[in-house]
């Protein structure tokens, strides 16, 4: 759309239209922010993977010379939300489900003592067992991490899907049976991948300001400032209007910044406090707290023709969750849509599966769903190039999508490019068949 | 000893966001002074959109880019948008605002057509100038016709527009069309593993992206580049739970306690740690996006991962199953081998 | 216990009501209000809160405010303004070294003070000293060679260029970019 033959700006490189205000370092991100009357704000994390909160006494932090406001679950007006389903707590609530929950909040006059008043709320707990490895959560004997929401959400640790009710999202094309009877080769292998942190180097921080008796601003680093509202006004029981959530300057998110962090906890004690307050993460809370890349498990089976051409893959693929759904649900969608990768298989299968466990929650991050399913499928991809004794870029070539092909989903392909960027990088390395 | 190996891998990646509405809107805004306000909710993180809208706005109106001032991410202050996610700010963001810019276009060229005594059907943009193709003696600046429409003729010129990317929700079996468009992605990589110590180097990294037209290839090469960098973290070192992650199972030498801090204990990369990179972009024709544009941030950091292992396969012949690949794996699966 | 450090900040005699366990980032971000020292990591360990003390590039968040009294401590506010930028920072416009720009002022204060030291330095000790900061964004290809474009522009102001030229010349280098070349371009 919008096409012209000649272009004056589109198509040139141009620096940033912010560049010379970050290289002379006038750029305002909210670490740099200050207003008049803002308290600082300290969390309290939980130092527990699985645990029964059985007290959580405050008394001595409120009564700390310069404490404004602090908050456990029961000062959150609405405390349970999420993306596809309600299962996150803004404070720990009865249990903790990871190490790094927030459980309590203190908003003060200076940043050292809410650090001193975060130190003096006393969170007595029960330890539970804890369940790290999703394939091991969803055994009958596992422990149940959200005991509470059985049935329709939960069954044991798997979540269920909310579209279908069944336990786990599914792509049926061709048929895959048929497929392996007509292959000349099969492989099978499992694969893992670990949690990555996308760490910017600005970690989560949230300004909240009451705006009168009835609104409330939020200045945070979120990448997701609309969607995010609606959550944020459910938590404090406020209309959608009169909460505004601005994002500056944002010193880096890949995703993690996606979902709420510090912004409900912050919102909820300037409602406290009737002042604004700001809570701004060190690393160290940062890397408990916010979300990493979800670990993934995959089993695979994959036929081929002698000539390299794909007839049927199999996939299983399990998400570790975390301990709570957050953006799992959906990450999983794009695994079980488009996993197998850039290549016409004919008939294929995917089964998969999320499932909680006590690690810190999964969340966005770059290249969503998709870097993980691409590392087995291509490692596989390799693999069958090795049985077949055929160069891995030929193996490729000979079975990518090219325009008018059709997805596993039905989709029609159009400006496919996977060709021209295989080209592009053997050409630059000088990639020679191997076979 | 040091071996050397090279893999290559390649991915796809959807743009937009999967079966859901997940709309962009914008204001455009002419000033009488031919400067103008653009306002959407997307936020720019970084990754450069608020840069990369205004140069939009630039070419649409053929105002200078210095002239067009971007405003974003505000939920009192600026229209509805979805999220910076999804790879969907470029492609959405820049319907919306191309949208809401030929409803300026509209309002000018009805100003422009009122003082130069013709039809607006026969006037178009030129580099600043609104110009009767059939009689070049008559022509306007822009930034006239919007002082003109503003001050004369009663009508500001702005412009809402607001862009839906298409997608059929996927059924039960996973039949649909979930996004709007995709786009592509490829690695190759040079790599050297120590078969004494098990420490894998990349020494040279080639990343290329179909990002449809490259709208501002320096900040296109920045998402290469830096991608990159992401997925060789991941690929040989940055894990929350060390020793947490098996192909087959859980290790036995897994302690959820023992969780990095500190940006030391977890080790992302430096510039000691940058290999040689080399970037291409190549340019496909997206018929939907604006000026045949795509997406380019997100799937820079999908494939170098794999490529990577399948370069350790290629200098020592043993497949890692299971990310990072760390010294420690690299040197037991070598061992098993030689068993 | 309150004291009161002074000490140079920019050139000018500043004062400062501290306590003992305040470190220069405090100092800098929480009293003097200084923007481009950012606050992340507060360990040492990412460089964003770089200033140079007396000549030397140190991460603020690392030293007590007290060991500073009669230092002379630089930001990034010292450097150039937009319509005078130092090389370093027009160099790391137009090459595109920053995209959050969070990690920028860090970078340019550690380059600028290894420079004065080293002013013809080879890539690899670049690379090392600027090993401390730390960016997600970049992959760092773009800021090391922003430095190398800002090194050969000094040079070039030294050896008698006008400005004029010089800008002339680190346009030689953004001439790589043309969308001409681009269907499938390497750089």
């Amino acid at each position: 759309m919008y096409e012209k033959e000649t272009y004056d700006v589109i198509g040139k490189s141009r620096p940033r239209v912010d560049a010379v205000k970050q290289v002379t370092g006038q750029v305002q991100y909210l670490g740099d922010m200050h207003v008049k009357d803002m308290l600082y704000a300290k969390a309290v994390l939980s130092t527990e993977h699985h645990a029964r909160i059985l007290s959580i006494d405050t008394a001595e932090a409120e009564k700390l010379p310069g404490v404004h406001a602090v908050v456990t679950a029961k000062d959150v007006p609405h405390n349970l939300i999420g993306i596809t389903l309600d299962d996150t707590p803004v404070l720990a609530e009865g249990k903790v489900r990871y190490k790094g929950e927030m459980v309590a909040a203190v908003a003060a006059e200076t940043y050292d003592i809410a650090c001193r008043a975060a130190k003096l709320i006393k969170v007595v707990y029960e330890r539970l067992p804890a369940v790290f490895d999703p394939r091991e959560a969803m055994k009958a004997d596992a422990p149940v991490i959200h005991d509470e929401m059985q049935g329709k959400d939960y069954k044991g640790n798997i979540h269920v899907v909310p579209a279908t009710g069944e336990l786990c999202q599914k792509l049926r094309h061709g048929d895959v049976e048929e497929g392996f009877k007509q292959s000349d080769i099969i492989i099978e292998h499992k694969f893992a991948t670990c949690p990555q942190k996308p760490l910017p180097i600005e970690n989560f921080c949230t300004l909240a300001a009451p705006d009168g008796n009835d609104g409330m601003t939020i200045w945070s680093t979120q990448q997701c400032v609309f969607g995010n509202a609606g959550h944020l006004a459910k938590v404090i029981q406020m209309p959608l209007s009169k909460v505004r959530v601005i994002c500056p300057a944002m010193g880096g998110g890949f995703g993690e910044k996606n979902q709420l962090g510090t912004e409900p906890v912050t919102a909820v004690l300037a409602l406290k406090a009737r002042r604004p307050v700001k809570l701004e993460l060190t690393t160290e809370e940062s890397l408990q707290f916010t979300g990493t890349k979800h670990p993934m498990y995959f089993t695979y089976k994959l036929g081929a023709k002698k000539d390299g051409t794909l007839v049927a893959m199999k996939r299983e693929c399990i998400t570790g969750a975390g301990a709570y759904r957050s953006v799992a649900m959906l990450i999983t969608m794009k695994v079980t849509y488009w996993g197998a990768g850039p290549y016409n298989i004919p008939n294929q299968h995917a089964d998969c599966y999320v499932v909680a466990t006590n690690k810190q929650i999964g969340s966005a991050f770059r290249g969503f769903g998709m870097a993980q399913p691409t590392f087995a499928t291509e490692v596989m991809m390799d693999m069958l190039a090795e049985k077949l004794n055929m160069d891995p870029l030929e193996l490729r070539k000979k079975n990518i999508y090219r325009d008018g092909d059709h997805m596993a989903t039905g989709q029609a392909v159009r400006a496919a490019g996977i060709e021209l960027v295989l080209d592009a990088v053997a050409a630059m390395a000088g990639w020679e068949k191997t076979s | 000893m040091k071996k050397q190996g090279r893999g290559i891998a390649g991915c796809m990646y959807s743009l937009t966001v999967m079966n859901a509405p997940n709309p962009c809107s914008a204001y455009v805004q002419m000033r009488e002074d031919g400067s103008v306000n653009v306002q959407t909710g997307a936020c720019d993180i970084g990754q450069g959109s608020n840069t990369v809208l205004a140069m939009m706005v630039a070419e649409s109106l053929t105002v200078p880019f210095e002239k067009v001032s971007v405003y974003s991410a505000d939920t009192s202050a600026t229209p509805y948008d979805f999220g910076t996610l999804s790879s969907r700010v470029t492609y959405t963001g820049g319907r919306a605002v191309l949208a809401a810019c030929e409803q300026v276009k509209g309002v000018l060229l009805e100003a422009a057509a009122k003082q130069l005594k013709t039809r607006p059907d026969r006037l178009s943009f030129k580099a600043g100038m609104i110009v009767d193709k059939y009689d070049a003696q008559k022509q306007l600046p822009v930034a006239a016709a919007a002082a003109i429409s503003q001050f004369v003729h009663r009508k500001l010129p702005m412009g809402m527009g607001e862009f839906y990317p298409f997608n059929v929700p996927v059924d039960a079996q996973g039949h649909g069309e979930p996004a709007d468009s995709y786009y592509y992605h490829a690695t190759a990589v040079d790599v050297e593993v120590d078969t004494d110590t098990g420490v894998v180097e990349v020494k040279k990294l080639y990343t290329a992206v179909d990002c449809g037209k490259a709208l501002n290839p320096m900040i296109v090469e920045g998402q290469l580049e830096g991608g990159a960098m992401q997925a060789v973290g991941w690929a040989l070192r940055e894990d929350m739970y060390p020793y947490g992650t098996g192909a087959e199972a859980e290790s036995p030498d897994f302690n959820p306690n023992f969780r990095p801090i500190n940006i030391s204990d977890y080790a992302i990369a430096t510039t000691l740690d940058t290999p040689e990179i080399h970037g291409a972009i190549v340019e496909t024709h997206e018929g939907e996006g604006p000026f045949g544009a795509k997406a380019a941030g997100e799937i820079c950091a999908n494939s170098a991962a794999p490529a990577i292992v399948n370069a350790i396969h290629d200098a020592v012949g043993i497949w890692i199953s299971d990310l990072p690949a760390t010294p420690e794996k690299v040197l037991k699966l070598l061992r098993d081998q030689q068993s | 216990m309150k004291l009161t450090i002074r000490f140079k900040l920019n050139g000018k005699a500043v004062s400062a009501a501290i306590t003992p366990e305040m470190t220069l980032l405090t100092v800098l971000k929480d009293v003097m209000l200084v923007n481009s020292v950012k606050r992340a990591c507060v360990s040492g360990e990412c460089g964003a809160c770089t200033v140079i003390v007396d000549g030397k590039a140190m991460n603020a968040c690392l030293i007590l405010a007290m060991t500073i009294e009669d230092k002379n401590v630089e930001t990034l506010e010292n450097l150039g303004a937009p319509d005078r930028l130092h090389p370093l920072q027009k160099a790391f416009v137009e090459m595109g070294a920053s995209q959050c720009g969070f990690c920028t002022p860090g970078f340019i204060m550690a380059a600028k003070a290894f420079l004065d030291e080293n002013p013809d330095p080879t890539e690899e000790q670049i690379r090392v000293a600027l090993s401390g900061n730390l960016c997600r964004c970049t992959g760092y290809v773009k800021p090391v060679k922003a430095v190398q474009q800002a090194i050969q522009e000094m040079k070039d102001i030294e050896s008698g260029l006008t400005p004029v030229q010089a800008i002339q010349g680190a346009a030689r280098i953004m001439q790589g970019h043309s969308a001409e070349e681009l269907n499938i371009q390497i750089h």
